[in-house]
């Protein structure tokens, strides 16, 4: 097969020494990157642009690549660690595997975290060489298809609201409404930005992500003497047999779920991550004991977020179209080197093309190896004591805000929401809904909006497309489900309608 | 063991102050400057109130303090009004590398994205007039921002000294390489087919192309689908998919996919045709009287002193017309087009004009 010896090709030019360095050390930084809450990836390659103009075409995209798909692996380590995530998609792994953390089980969870990094990461890789038939399909995503996709991706918030589905609600919509601050996708209308340029484009997640769940962690933990969290001794990376069978499923589903929602462009990493939280806490036999250490909570979503990333790298690859704003860079990057990505770069550089994509299966290689001996350092970190420790990640955790977009107006709204998490914690009130929709908020307006542009107001548009028509049943469906059981029994069973005799 | 672990994480939070002051990208430390700035193309730099003494090197009078501008160990900040990566953001990039090549200048690349550029340009207005905070301008989306009331930017053409135009890319309208469009004509006859059901693409509110739609809406007699998007990768995505008919963008943005043969130019916004779309004919040709453009320039705050915008404005020109500045223009499909700061105001003051008739059809179409 052609494509087989082309990807073999693609090896002998990626495993040459230095193409392996500038692999290597687009890896570390990325997980430093990663690591760092607030600094995601795209200040990485930013700041390591510069310098890859001296250097070859091949070897520059490499390292910048691996910076990307790296800054994925990095961000758990905080999620696990200290609750706070090092960006938007590492969120959800807050919720389970922090309480691992608390379990003494921290190793585990950073473990399985890499491994199925590695695994949808590796997968994601190979949808990339047989790319081509993919992305026309994820083109069939325009914005009625994206609107459909994001209401049942909505209808998953119910999955992530714990013991009170109200609170979860409110948490949701408290979320949405979060979403609408900024201008409006299609009027160009300011809502609620108080005279604000800051707020122009919306309350920024990351520094709001980054105060619900890191500074408002601080704050809880700051009602009493600290003491230390972690009462169990801290386990090293063993994983057990009982744990690698759990998270077999999670992590394949993940991958499916993460390759997916990559190739069509836009739809992002945390999406991604939620749905696979939420489906793993659906299929789960013990869905109520998401949320204090399920090892299915931390393998899922952690797989789904690097196979999402690397499969965003397939339309740019075959089409020359960034699914995200942090791929654009890499697209730049592409284009300073006086390469067009797209399918002609296949035709006219081959040994480019390959190269960068067998680099990726390097690159996923490259650092499941670094991250699996570093867990045992990052754990000792959880032996410094607690005041000591907090202070510097509120010190982290600031400099990370300012560093998204040198704004310390970033930094305010990050204080602030860890006032806001603080109290919905105290409340009971689940944070991971919000994140959610704050999220998906923005992005299902401006799909809709767009939809209803090309439809001139007809709302039609929804059921005439039929991936948006099969969507929106399917969230009718989930939705409706859980009422299905409270008519009387006899009459249903499972899924089916009313007129169903057993 | 504690007292290790707490002086590596020290010694981390000391680097991660370090990375995020250096999170605004720097461009590369400056190459050995072989000469120092203000040397030989600058004839005319520094001429405080003194003697009126003409070219001539002065010899009773002791020599006219030069402007020491760059100084040394200072330096320039460019602000670009986009996130990196972007085409802004390497036409800059691209600037700095050559000033500090060429002139021995000490450049970097500072990212200030947001609010549609906005953020970006607000801080090069209220920057200090000192020849060290510049910025790269969108012309007309400058104008778009300060002319929409409603974003009360603190910004006019007035808050800005250009230096230097760096290139313009007029607009364009593309269309799948696949469908049976192969001009502006079969556009329209297709919209008068189905009124109301052609959609076109274009990104943002108010902006060039968007203005460009509704005013090419407005040529053709016909009600078409106007859809705004935010990012120009989502516009082709959704034009590639079959969910848009055409898309009103600009000559290089369309440039990758045309490349690859997936997308076809049907029309050039300008008044000329554009040497990087060949053989396609102008909209004016066609019988449309539509321009859009993107046009970017240089500029220092107002109120920068004269003798400093002459180093930057002769370091920019001595730059731009090089062989080396244009070979790396050329591979980010960004042809060099030289204009000096007076031509600039001009072309800024007339696309302003425009824009304000083009902003009040846009907005009772909006309605």
């Amino acid at each position: 097969m052609n494509a087989f010896q082309d990807l073999l090709m693609g090896f002998t030019i990626a495993l040459s020494p230095e193409n392996l360095l500038f692999a290597l050390i687009g890896c570390i930084f990325g997980t430093m990157v990663g690591v760092l809450p607030g600094v995601g990836p795209s200040a990485g390659m930013a700041l390591l642009i510069p310098m890859t103009y001296q250097l070859p075409a091949t070897s520059a995209i490499i390292m910048l690549a691996a910076i990307y798909y790296g800054a994925m692996y990095g961000g758990t380590i905080t999620s696990v660690l200290l609750n706070v995530p090092g960006e938007a998609a590492s969120a959800v792994t807050c919720l389970d595997g922090y309480q691992m953390a608390k379990q003494g089980r921290a190793g585990a969870a950073l473990a399985i975290a890499a491994v199925g990094s590695f695994v949808g990461g590796t997968i994601a890789v190979m949808g990339l060489v047989v790319a081509a038939p993919l992305t026309r399909f994820a083109l069939e995503f325009g914005p009625v298809e994206f609107f459909a996709m994001m209401i049942f991706a909505l209808t998953l918030v119910t999955g992530l609201a714990g013991k009170s589905i109200v609170k979860g609600m409110m948490s949701g919509v408290f979320g949405l409404l979060l979403g609408t601050v900024g201008m409006d996708p299609t009027r160009g209308m300011a809502r609620f930005t108080f005279d604000r340029m800051e707020l122009m484009d919306g309350v920024g997640f990351i520094p709001v992500i980054m105060g619900l769940f890191g500074v408002g962690e601080i704050l809880v933990n700051a009602q009493g003497q600290f003491r230390p969290i972690f009462e169990t001794k801290v386990s090293s990376l063993l994983l057990t047999i009982r744990d690698l069978k759990a998270s077999f499923w999670p992590i394949l589903r993940g991958t499916g779920i993460g390759f997916f929602m990559g190739i069509v462009p836009g739809v992002g990493v945390t999406p991604a991550a939620f749905t696979s939280y939420t489906v793993e806490k659906k299929l789960s036999k013990t869905p109520e004991k998401f949320g204090t250490g399920m090892i299915e909570g931390v393998a899922g979503p952690e797989t789904a977020n690097n196979a999402c990333a690397n499969a965003a790298l397939i339309p740019l690859f075959t089409l020359g179209i960034p699914g995200s704003a942090v791929v654009a860079i890499l697209m730049g990057a592409f284009m300073i080197n006086g390469l067009v990505p797209g399918p002609l770069l296949f035709k006219e550089h081959p040994e480019v093309a390959w190269a960068v994509i067998a680099s990726m299966y390097i690159g996923n290689v490259i650092l499941l190896i670094l991250n699996l001996p570093l867990i045992n350092i990052w754990i000792t970190l959880l032996k410094v004591p607690y005041s000591i420790l907090f202070a510097l990640v509120l010190g982290f955790m600031v400099l990370g805000a300012y560093g998204v977009d040198g704004k310390a107006f970033d930094v305010g709204v990050m204080l602030l929401f860890g006032v806001v998490g603080f109290t919905m914690r105290k409340l009971d009130i689940p944070l991971a809904p919000a994140v959610l929709t704050l999220i998906l908020g923005p992005m299902m307006e401006r799909a809709l909006r767009r939809a209803l542009q090309i439809s001139q107001g007809d709302f039609a548009i929804f059921m005439e497309s039929p991936i948006s028509a099969v969507l929106l049943v399917a969230a009718g469906i989930v939705l409706l489900l859980p009422a299905l059981r409270f008519l009387p029994l006899g009459r249903i069973r499972g899924l089916g309608g009313a007129d169903a005799e057993v | 063991m504690k007292r290790l672990v707490i002086s590596i994480l020290v010694l981390v939070s000391l680097l991660a102050a370090a990375c995020s002051q250096a999170a605004p990208a720097p461009a590369p430390a400056p190459t050995q400057a072989p000469a120092q700035p203000a040397a030989a193309p600058q004839p005319k730099a520094a001429e405080p109130t003194k003697a009126a003494a003409p070219a001539a090197q002065p010899t009773a009078v002791p020599a006219p303090p030069k402007v020491d501008f760059p100084a040394k160990g200072k330096s320039i900040t460019i602000i670009v009004p986009t996130a990196a990566g972007g085409p802004m953001d390497m036409g800059a990039r691209n600037m700095a590398t050559e000033l500090e090549r060429q002139m021995g200048w000490s450049v970097n690349v500072v990212n200030k994205a947001g609010a549609g550029q906005q953020l970006g340009y607000t801080d090069l207005a209220q920057g200090k007039p000192d020849g060290y905070t510049l910025g790269l301008i969108t012309i007309e989306n400058a104008i778009g921002l300060y002319l929409d009331t409603q974003r009360k930017a603190v910004f006019k053409q007035d808050s800005f000294m250009p230096i230097a135009m760096q290139t313009q890319d007029p607009g364009a309208v593309g269309v799948k390489a696949s469908s049976p469009y192969k001009s502006l004509a079969d556009l329209v006859n297709a919209a008068k087919a189905n009124p109301g059901k052609l959609a076109i693409g274009t990104i943002g509110i108010m902006t060039s192309p968007h203005l460009a739609a509704v005013k090419f809406q407005q040529s053709a007699g016909v009600k078409m689908a106007i859809v705004n998007f935010d990012a120009s990768s989502e516009r082709e995505a959704a034009l590639m998919g079959g969910k848009l008919e055409a898309n009103v963008g600009t000559v290089s943005a369309f440039a990758t996919l045309e490349k690859a043969g997936e997308l076809r130019t049907i029309a050039v916004l300008a008044k000329q045709e554009s040497a990087e779309a060949p053989g396609v004919k102008t909209a004016e040709a066609q019988g449309h009287k539509v321009y859009s453009a993107s046009t970017r320039a240089f500029a220092a705050p107002a109120g920068t002193p004269k003798e400093i915008m002459d180093i930057l404005v002769d370091g920019m020109a001595k730059v731009m017309k090089s062989a080396s500045y244009k070979e790396l223009a050329m591979k980010v499909g960004q042809p060099p087009m030289y204009l000096g700061p007076k031509e600039v105001e001009t072309f800024w003051k007339e696309t302003e004009a425009d824009t304000k008739a083009n902003m009040e059809l846009a907005k009772s179409e909006l309605k």
